[in-house]
C-alpha cells in the first residue's frame, strides 16, 4: 500500500512537491532558529567559563560583554594598566587576565593578554609553544585552518577588529610559535599575542613591569623587581623590535607607517585608548597621540575569576562606583541578552510552527480532494480485497510520506541554509555557529511535522473508512 | 456433482418499504457462464452488492464456493471476497495511478496470491494487451481498459466472476470482443462468470440468462 500512496503521490507531483516545499521551509526555518539560539546560548556559556567579571571602560555593559568575552563587538574603550594591580591586589579575587584589542589578522582578532587567557579555556597546544617574546603570536585552530598561517610563518596584523580596512603594521610582523587545539570556544578564532605585542604594534613605549604580571594565576607573588627590566630593558626590547624610536616625545607615526591608519580621522586609533576601538561615543582623549601622558599602556579590559563568593558582592559596586572603570558580570548580560533575542526568536519561531500548520492543512485539503476525486478507485481497491483498514492506511501514508519527504528536506535545507551563512556571513562566523551540529530537539520537530501530516491525512482518511461502499459503487459505475 | 459456486436461497431484501428480493433463489456450478439480465432498478446491481458481502440480505442465505455468507462479520465478509470473488465494472476499471500491469501486481497481492510478474504478463497476452503493460490507464482506450480489467479480475482466480454492465461503454464490435475474451479466459481459469447488465447484445455470447423483472422474483430465462 506504501507503494500505491507513492503512486498516487506521483500522480499529483506538482500539489505534492509543493506541500513538501512548503513544510520544508517551516522546518528548515524551525531548525536554523533551534541551532541558532542553542548553539548561541551554548557558545556563551562555553566562552564565558571562569570569568565572573570584567572590568573594562564605562559604557554599555553588554558591549563591554560582548567585546572582550564574546569578540563580536567593538570596545567601550580602554582602562589603565595600573587597574591590574588593584584587583589583583583584592583578596577576593583568584585571577585577573588582561586583554588588549585594536588589530586583526584576516578578520581574526588579534589579543594581546597573558598565557593564562588560553588556560581560561583548557586550550592545549597542538603545535608549538605559548608565546615568550614580543611579537610572537599564538594561534586558535580556526584562525591556522582558516588563514593557512603556519608555523614559523610571519603575518602582518591590520588594525581595527573587523578587516584590513585599518591599514596594515607592516613593519611589525609577528611570527607564528603555536598553533592551539580546538577548544569548541571564541578561542578558536583567537590570535594570542603578549600585551606587549599590542603596544609595541601601536607604538605605545612601556616599560616590562607588565611583565611581572604574566606568570601567575593570583598576580600576587611576582618579583617586581626582578622583571622590572627598566628604561634599559625597555630600550633593548623596543631594538629588537624596531622600537627604537618609540620615544614618547618622538613618538613618529610616519615612521610606522600609521598614515595608513587615517589618524586624521581617528586619533584615538592610535593612541592608547585606540588599541581597542573605542565606541563611537567614546570621548577622544585630549590632545591623541600627540600628548605623551595619553600613550601610557592601557588595556582594554580584565577578565576577573573571584577566589570567593564575597567577590561578587563587593567588587562589581566598588568598581562601579568609585573608579572610571565599569564592571560587567557576563552572567547577567549574556542572560539579559538572550532574553531581548529571545523574544525575537520566540516570534520567527511561531512563525516557523505556524507555516508548518499551514502546510498541514495544505496537505489536508490536497488529501481531502485526491480521496474525493478518487473514493471509486478507493472503492475498487476494496473490491480487489483490500480491506478497509488498508485504503484508510494508504491515505494516511500519503500524508506521512509528505510530512516526511518535508521534515527530511526541512532539515538539510536548514542546515545548508546555516552552512551558506557561516560561510558568507562575518557574524554568524564569529558566533563560531557549526552548521552540522544537530540538535536533539530537531528529532522532536521532525516528528511533530510527522505528526501534522498524520493529523491532516486523517479526516480524509476517516471519510474513506466510513464511507459506505455501494453507494460509492452506485455512483461510480 | 460439484458443489455449487454459487448458491443463494430464500434471499429478501428491502430498502424500506421497498422490496427488492423476495424469497430469491440462485445456483450456479462451477464453469456456468450466467447472463442476469434487467432493466436499471431491477436489483441487479443489489444482487451483485449481496454476492460481494457488500450488503447484508434481510434473510436468507448466499454461499460462495462453499463459505456462507450469511452472518459474517463485515471483516470476515471482506476476506471472502477477496478469496473468492473477482468484479468487473463498467467504468471503473483500474487504479490510474499504477501502469496496467501494476494494477494486476496489486491485485494479486491483495487477493493473497503470489505476486508473479510471468502471469500476469500471461493474462495480459491472453486479453490482447501484453504490448501496453506498462501504459496508466489513462493511455488505453476504452476497449483497451475492459480488456485489461479483466485480466485484473482474473490474475487473482477467483472462484466466481461477476461482471456489472461490462460492455455497456463499448461499441458492438468491442462489445463481441469482450464478451468472448470473459467467456474465453473464464472458461481457461476455470471461474464461474455471472453478467449483470441490460445489453442485449450479451444474449449471442452466454445463452443462460436469470431475468430480473419486477424487482421481485428471478425467472430462469
Amino acid at each position: 500500500m506504501l507503494r500505491l500512496a507513492l503512486a498516487y503521490l506521483r500522480e499529483r507531483s506538482l500539489l505534492s512537491a509543493l506541500n513538501v516545499l512548503l513544510l520544508s521551509l517551516a522546518v528548515a526555518m524551525l531548525v536554523i532558529l533551534l541551532n541558532f539560539s542553542a548553539q548561541m546560548s551554548d557558545r556563551f556559556e562555553r566562552d564565558a567559563q571562569g570569568i565572573d567579571l570584567v572590568v573594562g571602560a564605562k559604557g554599555s555593559p553588554l558591549q563591554l560583554i560582548l567585546s572582550s568575552v564574546y569578540h563580536v563587538d567593538m570596545p567601550t574603550g580602554n582602562i589603565p594598566l595600573s587597574s591590574i594591580d588593584l584587583l589583583r591586589g583584592d583578596p577576593a579575587v583568584a585571577r585577573v587576565i588582561p586583554v588588549a584589542l585594536g588589530d586583526n589578522f584576516r578578520g581574526f582578532r588579534i589579543v594581546g593578554t597573558e598565557e593564562s587567557y588560553a588556560q581560561l579555556y583548557d586550550a592545549e597546544l597542538a603545535e608549538g609553544r605559548m608565546f615568550t617574546a614580543n611579537s610572537e603570536a599564538v594561534l586558535g585552530s580556526k584562525v591556522a585552518e582558516e588563514t593557512g598561517v603556519t608555523l614559523g610563518q610571519q603575518f602582518v596584523g591590520s588594525h581595527g577588529l573587523v578587516g584590513d580596512d585599518g591599514g596594515a603594521h607592516e613593519h611589525h610582523p609577528m611570527e607564528t610559535v603555536g598553533i592551539l587545539a580546538p577548544t569548541g570556544t571564541v578561542m578558536d578564532r583567537l590570535i594570542l599575542v603578549s600585551v606587549e605585542t599590542v603596544w609595541d604594534v601601536h607604538g605605545i613605549e612601556h616599560d616590562h613591569a607588565h611583565g611581572d604580571h604574566d606568570h601567575g594565576e593570583d598576580g600576587h607573588s611576582h618579583d617586581h623587581e626582578a622583571h622590572d627590566h627598566g628604561e634599559a630593558a625597555h630600550s633593548h626590547d623596543h631594538e629588537a623590535h624596531d622600537h627604537g624610536a618609540h620615544d614618547h616625545e618622538a613618538h613618529d607615526h610616519g615612521a610606522h607607517d600609521h598614515g595608513a591608519h587615517a589618524h586624521g580621522a581617528h586619533a584615538h586609533d592610535d593612541a592608547p585608548a585606540a588599541i581597542a576601538e573605542p565606541a563611537e561615543e567614546q570621548p577622544m582623549r585630549a590632545g591623541g597621540f600627540q600628548r605623551p601622558d595619553a600613550l601610557a599602556p592601557e588595556v582594554t579590559a580584565l577578565l576577573v575569576t573571584y577566589r570567593s563568593a564575597a567577590g561578587a558582592v563587593r567588587l562589581p559596586s566598588m568598581i562601579n562606583r568609585q573608579t572610571d572603570m565599569q564592571a560587567a558580570v557576563p552572567a547577567v548580560e549574556t542572560t539579559r541578552l538572550l532574553s531581548m533575542l529571545g523574544v525575537g526568536i520566540d516570534g520567527a519561531r511561531l512563525f516557523g510552527w505556524l507555516l508548518a500548520l499551514i502546510g498541514g492543512l495544505s496537505i489536508f485539503v490536497a488529501l481531502l480532494n485526491a480521496a474525493s476525486a478518487r473514493e471509486g478507485e478507493l472503492a475498487l481497491l476494496r473490491m480487489m480485497g483490500a480491506n478497509k483498514l488498508q485504503v484508510f492506511g494508504t491515505i494516511i501514508a500519503e500524508g506521512v510520506i509528505i510530512a516526511t519527504a518535508g521534515a527530511i528536506l526541512g532539515l538539510l535545507l536548514g542546515h545548508g541554509l546555516l552552512a551558506v551563512a557561516a560561510s558568507m556571513f562575518r557574524p554568524v562566523q564569529e558566533m563560531g555557529l557549526d552548521p552540522l551540529h544537530f540538535e536533539p530537539a530537531e528529532i522532536t520537530i521532525v516528528l511533530l511535522v510527522i505528526a501534522i501530516g498524520v493529523v491532516a491525512a486523517l479526516i480524509p482518511a476517516w471519510r474513506v473508512f466510513r464511507a459506505d461502499l455501494t453507494r460509492i459503487l452506485a455512483r461510480a459505475t | 456433482m460439484a458443489s455449487p459456486v454459487l448458491e443463494i436461497s430464500d434471499l429478501r431484501l428491502s430498502f424500506g418499504s421497498r422490496e427488492i428480493f423476495n424469497d430469491f433463489q440462485l445456483s450456479l456450478d462451477p464453469g456456468n457462464h450466467t447472463l442476469l439480465l434487467g432493466p436499471s432498478g431491477s436489483g441487479k446491481t443489489s444482487l451483485i452488492n449481496l454476492v460481494a458481502g457488500l450488503l447484508s440480505p434481510d434473510s436468507g442465505t448466499i454461499t460462495v464456493d462453499g463459505e456462507t455468507m450469511s452472518g459474517l462479520s463485515a471483516s470476515a465478509r471482506d476476506d471472502l471476497r477477496r478469496r473468492k470473488i473477482a468484479v468487473i465494472f463498467q467504468t471503473l476499471r483500474l487504479i490510474s495511478a499504477l501502469s496496467v500491469r501494476q494494477n494486476l501486481l496489486l491485485a494479486q497481492k491483495l487477493s493473497g496470491v503470489a505476486r508473479d510478474n510471468d502471469k500476469v504478463m500471461t493474462l495480459l497476452e491472453a486479453v490482447g494487451i501484453e504490448t501496453l503493460a506498462d501504459q496508466r490507464p489513462k493511455q488505453l482506450s476504452q476497449g483497451e481498459a475492459q480488456r485489461a480489467a479483466i485480466a485484473r479480475a482474473l490474475v487473482a482466480e477467483p472462484a466466481l466472476l461477476i461482471a456489472d454492465e461490462p460492455t455497456s461503454a463499448l461499441d458492438d464490435a468491442n462489445a463481441g470482443k469482450v464478451a468472448e475474451l470473459l467467456l474465453k479466459t473464464a472458461d481457461d481459469m476455470g471461474a464461474t462468470l455471472l453478467v449483470a447488465t441490460h445489453d442485449a447484445r450479451l444474449k449471442d455470447n452466454i445463452p443462460a440468462a436469470i431475468e430480473l423483472q419486477s424487482l421481485e422474483t428471478a425467472v430462469a430465462a
